[in-house]
């Protein structure tokens, strides 16, 4: 069933009231309309709030608060289209009915009132009624789809990071397990005096620990940076954050995405600390990154290039801020891309490998949660350049 | 001669690990830390086995593997990956680019014995007087056209409606697909050739594709279509009997195993057919004199007497000729008389074992029956407890 359209009268003449009244009730029952009366403009606001009228019949001259004033109340309201204003003119009205439709009004019927007139634009309000509520509709459905999208591209991000990060473990906990298992055969071999080592043992042995130290020490790295990226969704964490560690921690947890593509190299300027989400921060980096690595690869596969990768960071001290610089020898973009680079599902990639929200997502976190700035400068064919700006202080 | 082994990986540490572990093995042990490397010294010498990593710089592992094949097609290949669910590399397995796909971290017991189990199978397929005897059995069926450009397209990682458009060209093979899909096992009920590619996996439709190029000359002899019936319900039964003791499905490059294992049954019945029906013949007679329940094997016994190769070899050759995953072969070589010390993936063999005999009740047909390892079965995957439930099911599968 559909929902009855609530309409207000509002009116200092009684007998326009009742015409007005008289004539709807003709044309639509009370299941399709529901009318309430006002006699002036203090008393049509304070209905409003109650009866949350969906058209309003609306009177320009009254004594006390007239139309205008009443459109004026009620501007945030019918600019969001919650609510149709048809303004009842009078002979002379003219000048006040332009600054009416100014002020949102979204139609107008002259006295005296007419059938015909009165239902036909009654029956245009309740259309845009209509289409501004499915309008509303629709865009909350597509909020609610962006933010799960926006949820699953972190995921995806997350599960694809795992799927590497899983390959970067099992290699050293590979050579581990079967290091480990080889000196446990030695010390077998050593206790039941079958001693038919070939090579020399002493060597061999010093050989394994080095290995061995090697792998733990590989994992462990990549299990701390891990660490930073496990915040990513403590949304008020704002903390003490190392920007150049916040780096490192990225380049160990992206490793597999760069290291056959680029040399990344590093220029630290041992900037401060700064007030931040880390793990937001993190991400923005990460983004960033595998933008550059992808970049490089498209690049790479036309002309062969080497990869490169410089990161640098900066302390300006005059504005307190820390500047984060990636620069990419990849293919650059040309105007269009730049244009659109942060729009939200804007992606060159191939479907299913880009979903187009990582820059997006990114300029969220530098510019609306920590009060920074993001910029790239690029051109087609000669790589890319990523500045963010970030206040040391807290946003 | 030892057999040549080489490694590829672009982490020292993993070759060193190798090294320490092939060490005191009778193989002689090559390692590379780049592909290109190991394919200049091809240029000039033979290696028998490449174990190699997968993502390396450079050249990676399924473009080192593309390269060994084309130089030296002999080679076992054997890809050692951190990735564990890789398209790429279950593609490399399923196009038979890879013969075996083993883990990192690996168990170091567990990789000598997959290696040498490979090794030791692929001697055995390759041993004179078999390949004599396989000579003389006349023509081999030829790998059907459909089946190398299904693998291509394998290969190249297409999409099912690639394949899709492919298979429609035979309408005979089409109509087996969806035949299996339809199947209690995979419930499905689709006319779409699509459909049922997804649901079966590529590999699958490419290793039915191959057993009905099989069957399809076997087609007329007798027995045929039963051993037909009996092939899919150890198939439907394998996959139920795994989910049952893994409670995970079957992992699809051995998803065909049941309806592989007894393709050399079928093959002699087609080329070799008075010898077959001779041999069938004096099954039946013995059967008739002996008391049925521990003669179980006559068949086997009978078998080298009438035939000059037995079907489990004469199938598992086919298989490798074929470059059918490892477990497939090793199942069909295996699946009747299981010697656990020669078997590498000894749970599949186990099961095989267990749900093709249970099949073979089931349908009455005795001829081909054999006595059950119970031990074996249960010292791999305590499957024994399972066998009234396997039952159970294959028979509900019949009155459906
Ligand atoms: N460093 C870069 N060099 C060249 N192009 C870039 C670079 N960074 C971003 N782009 C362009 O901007 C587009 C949008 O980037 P964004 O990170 O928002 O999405 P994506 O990388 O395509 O997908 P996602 O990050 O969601 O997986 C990219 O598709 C690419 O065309
Ligand atoms: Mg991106």
């Amino acid at each position: 069933m559909k929902e009855t359209i609530k309409v207000l009268i509002v009116d200092d003449s009684k007998l326009i009231r009742m015409t007005i009244r008289d004539l709807l009730n003709t044309h639509f029952t009370p299941q399709e309309m529901q009318i309430e009366m006002a006699e002036d403009g203090d008393q049509a606001l304070a209905l409003f709030g109650t009866y949350e009228p969906n058209i309003i019949l609306l009177d320009i001259m009254m004594p006390k608060v007239d139309g205008i004033e009443v459109l004026m109340h009620l501007q945030e309201r019918i600019l969001k289209g919650e609510v149709q204003t048809i303004m009842i003119t009078g002979m002379g009205d003219d000048q006040t009915l332009s600054k009416c439709f100014d002020l949102g009004a979204s139609d107008f019927i002259s006295k005296p009132i007419q059938d015909v007139a009165l239902t036909s634009r009654l029956k245009g309000a309740i259309r845009q009624h209509h289409l501004i509520q499915s309008l509303n509709r629709l865009n909350q459905e597509l909020t609610l789809a962006k933010n799960q999208m926006v949820q699953a591209e972190k995921m995806a991000a997350v599960g694809q990071l795992a799927a590497g990060i899983a390959h970067e473990i099992n290699n050293p906990v590979g050579y581990i397990s079967s290091n480990i298992h080889t000196l446990k055969k030695y010390y077998q071999n050593w206790k039941s005096g079958k001693n038919q080592h070939i090579f020399d043992l002493d060597t061999d042995i010093q050989e394994i620990f080095e290995d061995l130290a090697f792998g733990v020490d590989r994992i462990k790295e990549i299990v701390d940076s891990l660490r930073s990226f496990s915040r990513i969704d403590n949304i008020s964490e704002i903390n003490q954050f190392d920007v150049e560690q916040g780096i490192r921690d990225t380049l160990n947890v992206a490793r597999h995405r760069y290291k056959y593509i680029a040399d990344v190299q590093i220029e630290f300027g041992n900037v401060p600390l700064i007030y931040a989400n880390g793990g937001k921060i993190n991400q923005v980096f990460l983004n960033i990154l595998i933008n550059a690595a992808d970049a490089i690869k498209s690049a790479q596969e036309e002309d062969g290039r080497t990869g490169q990768i410089r990161i640098e960071t900066k302390y300006i001290s005059q504005d307190e801020t820390v500047e984060i610089k990636f620069v990419d020898n990849g293919t650059g973009m040309d105007e269009e891309t730049l244009q659109r680079l942060y729009n939200p599902f804007f992606t060159t990639k191939p479907v299913g490998s880009g979903t187009g929200l990582g820059m997006s997502l990114s300029y969220d976190i530098v510019v609306h949660e920590h009060k920074g700035k993001i910029m790239a400068k690029s051109e087609l064919g000669n790589g890319t350049e990523f500045t963010v700006l970030l206040p040391v202080g807290k946003a | 001669m030892s057999k040549v082994i080489a490694f590829v990986d672009d982490e020292q540490q993993i070759l060193r690990a190798l090294k320490r572990l092939f060490f005191q093995t009778d193989y002689t042990c090559l390692f590379f830390d780049k592909g290109g490397d190991l394919i200049q010294y091809l240029e000039s010498n033979k290696i028998d086995i490449l174990v190699t990593d997968i993502r390396m710089p450079e050249m990676d592992g399924i473009a080192l593997m593309h390269a060994v094949k084309r130089m030296q097609p002999k080679v076992i290949r054997i890809a050692l990956s951190g990735y564990t669910d890789s398209r790429q590399i279950l593609a490399a397995l399923d196009s038979g680019l890879a013969r075996l796909y083993i883990y990192k971290p690996w168990d170091n017991d567990q990789l000598l014995s997959k290696i040498e189990g490979l090794i030791r199978m692929n001697d055995q397929l390759a041993d004179p007087s078999l390949l004599q005897e396989i000579n003389g059995l006349g023509s081999l069926p030829t790998i059907p056209d459909l089946y190398a450009k299904i693998t291509d397209l394998i290969e190249k990682e297409a999409s099912a409606q690639e394949v899709a458009r492919l298979v429609d060209s035979d309408p005979a093979i089409a109509g087996k697909l969806l035949r299996i899909a339809n199947t209690a096992y995979y419930g499905l009920h689709t006319g779409s050739v699509q459909q049922a590619i997804v649901m079966l996996g590529m590999s699958n439709v490419r290793q039915i594709i191959l057993t009905n190029s099989v069957f399809e000359r076997a087609a007329y002899m007798p027995y045929a279509k039963d051993l037909w019936q009996h092939a899919s319900l150890v198939n439907q039964g394998v996959a139920y009997l795994y989910s049952l003791c893994y409670g995970k499905s079957l992992p699809n490059h051995q998803g065909t195993a049941g309806l592989m294992h007894t393709l050399g049954l079928l093959f002699l019945a087609t080329v070799k057919t008075d010898l077959y029906l001779e041999l069938i013949e004096a099954v039946e007679k013995e059967l008739q004199h002996s008391q049925t329940d521990n003669n179980q094997s006559i068949f086997d016994a009978l078998e080298t007497e009438f035939l000059p190769v037995r079907h489990p070899e004469i199938g598992s050759f086919l298989l490798n000729w074929w470059e059918l995953p490892f477990d497939i072969i090793e199942v069909a070589y295996h699946y009747r008389e299981p010697k656990p010390e020669l078997i590498v993936n000894k749970e599949l063999v186990a099961m095989v074992h267990l749900v093709s005999h249970v099949a073979f009740g089931l349908l009455g047909l005795t001829q081909f029956q054999y006595a059950l390892d119970k031990e074996f079965c249960d010292a791999n995957g305590n499957l024994t407890r399972h066998q009234l439930a396997i039952e159970d099911y294959l028979a509900s599968l019949l009155t459906n």
